[in-house]
């Protein structure tokens, strides 16, 4: 019965399953008519606007197929851009534009490929019709401020784009992670491909160990760097951001992911109601006590300011 | 959220159904498990016609039973009809009659019936008198032409008889056959014409009309054979293989060239026979019991309704313990799947094609509906558009692989159009946006995960223990909803998260 051997003691060091994610935090804590607000990205970015909390800048919105057409006229102005649908998942369907070629007009990508004008309006069609949306309904492809990534990183990340993602429960913020990408995850910041996930000690900004694939890990498996002990640039101003997120979508349990811009410092990139666990295996630590303890005390915490000194002092990294 | 109405709601459920389960199995004695079957049939025939608003008589060959199949019980279903019974020459006839009757009107004759294989056929007691066959000039020179070839290579009448139907039975039909029988003969027609040549050879012979019992039907077609009268004593002949003596499984419903029903009183007449095999003697016995005594419980059950009514119901009980299998795997064991409740559909098509057959055409047709999307991707198409000219590709497909099974002589292959063509549509068009989504090698688990779960499925609904106990004890579905709502607020791991967390409870490393 070894099974049930490691259950229960993932069970005692508080980690959190999907059913029980599901069941005792999503389900009760979210409500349904609130979910909009994460994941129609365009929604997202007017609240987070209005709420002057910072978002990447919306160069504009193509909402029928037909517009596609007009997308080359939009990105005239800028050197570089982002087009995303604006209700996708996991990243699908986004294109980043880094720039452009000086013959020919082809559009050149993160990646490395070049599209030209007529292939990336024909992504935008497939986007607008739905290829890329939850459930294929008929979506809107935003194009937005291209960030870009603050140089802290470069020894730790190999391409690609690191973010933070920080679980919020109730406006607390309650685990947070950086995940950084490497060669085998081809750039991308998820950890089922392949990027590292570091744990973030909530009190001080400071990166804990970090998982690879399913190990431990202590330097970059490209870069050779050092992963651990790593200052996040304007960590109280990413808890503040997190912590703030709550009066935005309304949402209990929350994922909210934030990117580092060189110019503009911490951007909202997006929201989630159903943020992974990975971010236990990033920390070493279950989901479960921490949550509990906001719950317990959530009444008395009705400001932003004393939400995050709850954070800092109750989720602070102990040393076993 | 407290999880105490959920626990009460489940118990009060799997109580009720418990309850209702051993009151039927300890006082009305229905059984368990599955026993070993004697051949009961239910045949069941159902007459629509509309009645013109006066004075109706609608009259029907009932069968009339003999050693090899006894009938246990005959019903009639005919609200505000009188019934009498009367003999029309070899044949029993029930006449059901109105005084006034207006618009469409519906009537049930069921019958039980329990084969005994072996047992020696019954002889009519007929009159061995030669009808005169009544052919006109050139169909009686082409008789007596098959009947003079018959005889000289014959010894006797017994010897006789099945080289003349081997004539008319025989591909391709000679021209005497042929002038007998006509253009685009149907099966009655042609015992008709054999009964008739009979007669030009002094044999005195007449149809059977009946249906065989083999398989369940929801529309049974009469079957015609043909008795002739040699040595001494009624003998019956196949027509198919032209020899004496015909299968045990022939229910024998009425003789002679009349047809089965006769109608006063109303038109657009039209008689559907269903047959159906009862599972087990002791059920078909109690429930025999029951209808004489005018049992309201046990009536209250699934086996009251009409046969084609259970042939479906048969299939949809399983279908919720196929669910919860899903929901088992999905929630406990947490296996990825194409859709939610897919697998359960795949597996119900399989019931239909059976396993290995089910999981080849399955793979074909879902692998080169992929192949063909593939290439439309190319082709830069739109969503929508794609998906429909897709789904077209698909019918093709299908129409291709039956064609070919067909002339490689795999009647399998023909079942593919069965095949809950909606199944296929559904598949194909979420197999093809997980691909577009997230990969071929994503696409690829979650089909090899929804197929491995379907088979699964189909294994524990094909059960024969499963669909006994669903469909005689459909309270057991109450049990199942229970366990599914408990399933419902189960908020422990899933199987997979085991070795996904196991890191976070190891020493450091």
């Amino acid at each position: 019965m070894f099974g049930l051997t490691l259950a229960r003691r993932l069970a005692e060091k508080g980690v959190l399953g999907i059913n029980r994610r599901n069941a005792i935090y999503q389900l009760p804590y979210n409500k349904r008519r609130f979910y909009p607000r994460v994941d129609d990205k365009l929604l997202t970015k007017r609240l987070a606007q209005e709420a002057g909390i910072a978002v990447p800048a919306l160069y504009g919105v193509i909402e029928i197929a037909k517009q596609a057409a007009d997308i080359g006229e939009i990105v005239k102005p800028y050197e570089d851009f982002v087009l995303k649908p604006a209700q996708g998942s996991g990243g699908d369907g986004i294109v980043v534009v880094v720039g452009r070629t000086r013959t020919g007009g082809y559009y050149r990508l993160a990646s490395g490929r070049l599209m030209s004008e007529s292939e990336l309006i024909f992504h935008t069609q497939n986007t607008v019709s739905g290829v890329y949306s939850l459930g294929g309904q008929p979506d809107v492809a935003l194009i937005e401020y291209r960030v870009k990534f603050d140089p802290v990183f470069e020894r730790i990340a190999f391409q690609g784009v690191p973010d933070i993602r920080i679980i919020v429960f109730f406006g607390v913020p309650v685990m947070a992670m950086v995940r950084l990408p490497t060669r085998m995850s081809e750039g991308r910041a998820n950890l089922h491909q392949g990027a590292i996930g570091a744990g973030i000690d909530i009190a001080t900004g400071k990166t804990l160990t970090a998982v690879w694939r399913n190990d431990v890990v202590t330097e970059h498996p490209d870069t050779l760097n050092s992963v651990q002990d790593v200052d996040i640039p304007h960590w109280p101003k990413l808890l503040d951001l997190a912590a703030r997120s709550y009066e935005l979508t309304e949402l209990g349990y929350q994922g909210i992911d934030i990117v580092l811009d060189r110019d503009r410092g911490p951007l909202i990139l997006e929201l989630n109601a159903r943020p992974g666990l990975n971010i236990q295996i990033a920390n070493r630590d279950g989901l479960e006590h921490r949550l509990q303890a906001v719950l317990a005390e959530k009444d008395k915490l009705d400001t932003v300011e004393k939400r995050i000194a709850f954070s800092r002092e109750r989720f602070a990294h102990r040393k076993t | 959220m407290s999880k105490k109405p959920v626990y009460i709601l489940a118990s009060v459920l799997t109580l009720i159904g418990i309850a209702l389960y051993v009151y039927k199995v300890a006082f009305l004695g229905y059984p368990v498990v599955p026993q070993a079957k004697i051949d009961v049939w239910e045949i069941e025939a159902r007459l629509k016609f509309t009645a013109v608003g006066g004075e109706v008589k609608l009259g029907l060959f009932t069968p009339p039973g003999s050693g090899r199949n006894a009938i246990l019980e005959r019903r009639y279903v005919a609200p505000g009809y009188g019934l009498t019974t009367e003999n029309d020459g070899p044949n029993q006839r029930a006449v059901i009659s109105t005084r006034k009757a207006n618009g469409a009107q519906t009537v049930y004759y069921r019958i039980s019936v329990q084969r005994t294989p072996g047992a020696p056929p019954a002889q009519p007691n007929l009159s061995t008198a030669i009808e005169p066959p009544g052919l006109e000039e050139a169909k009686l020179a082409a008789a007596q032409v098959i009947v003079r070839d018959a005889e000289a290579r014959s010894a006797d009448r017994a010897t006789m008889v099945p080289l003349i139907i081997e004539r008319f039975t025989k591909q391709p039909r000679g021209n005497q056959v042929a002038v007998l029988l006509g253009a685009d003969p149907k099966p009655r027609d042609l015992a008709v014409a054999i009964v008739k040549t009979l007669a030009v050879a002094n044999i005195p012979a007449h149809i059977v009309n009946g249906v065989i019992l083999d398989n369940a039907r929801r529309r049974a077609p009469v079957t015609y054979w043909i008795e002739a009268h040699v040595g001494d004593k009624w003998v019956a002949f196949d027509l198919k293989t032209a020899s004496a003596g015909v299968s045990d499984n022939h229910l024998t419903w009425w003789r002679g060239s009349k047809q089965l029903t006769t109608l006063s009183g109303g038109t657009d007449l039209s008689v559907n026979i269903a047959t159906n095999r009862l599972e087990e003697s002791a059920l078909a016995n109690l429930l025999t019991m029951a209808r004489s005594r005018r049992d309201e419980l046990i009536s209250f059950s699934l086996y009251s309704l009409p046969i084609q009514t259970q042939h479906v119901y048969r299939l949809l009980v399983v279908v919720p313990i196929g669910i919860f299998l899903l929901v088992l795997l999905r929630n406990v064991i947490g296996v990825t799947t194409l859709g939610t409740f897919m697998p359960v559909l795949i597996a119900l098509s399989f019931r239909e094609t059976q396993l290995l057959w089910g999981l080849i055409l399955f793979v074909v047709v879902v692998g080169s509906g992929l192949l063909v999307r593939a290439y439309f991707e190319t082709l830069k198409l739109l969503l929508v558009p794609r998906l429909a000219s897709v789904l077209i590709c698909v019918v093709l497909i299908m129409a291709i692989l039956s064609i070919i099974s067909h002339k490689l002589g795999f009647d399998r292959g023909l079942s593919v159009a069965l095949f809950p063509m909606v199944i296929m549509t559904m598949t194909i068009e979420r197999l093809s946006i997980v691909w577009d989504e997230r990969g071929a090698a994503f696409a690829m688990k979650q089909a090899v995960g929804s197929l491995a779960v379907a088979v699964l499925c189909y294994l524990v609904m094909n059960l024969d223990v499963v669909s006994h106990q669903l469909f005689t004890f459909p309270e057991l579905l109450l049990i199942i909803l229970a366990a599914t709502i408990l399933l419902g607020r189960y908020t422990g791991y899933r199987l997979v998260e085991l070795p996904r967390f196991k890191v976070l409870v190891q020493g450091r490393s």
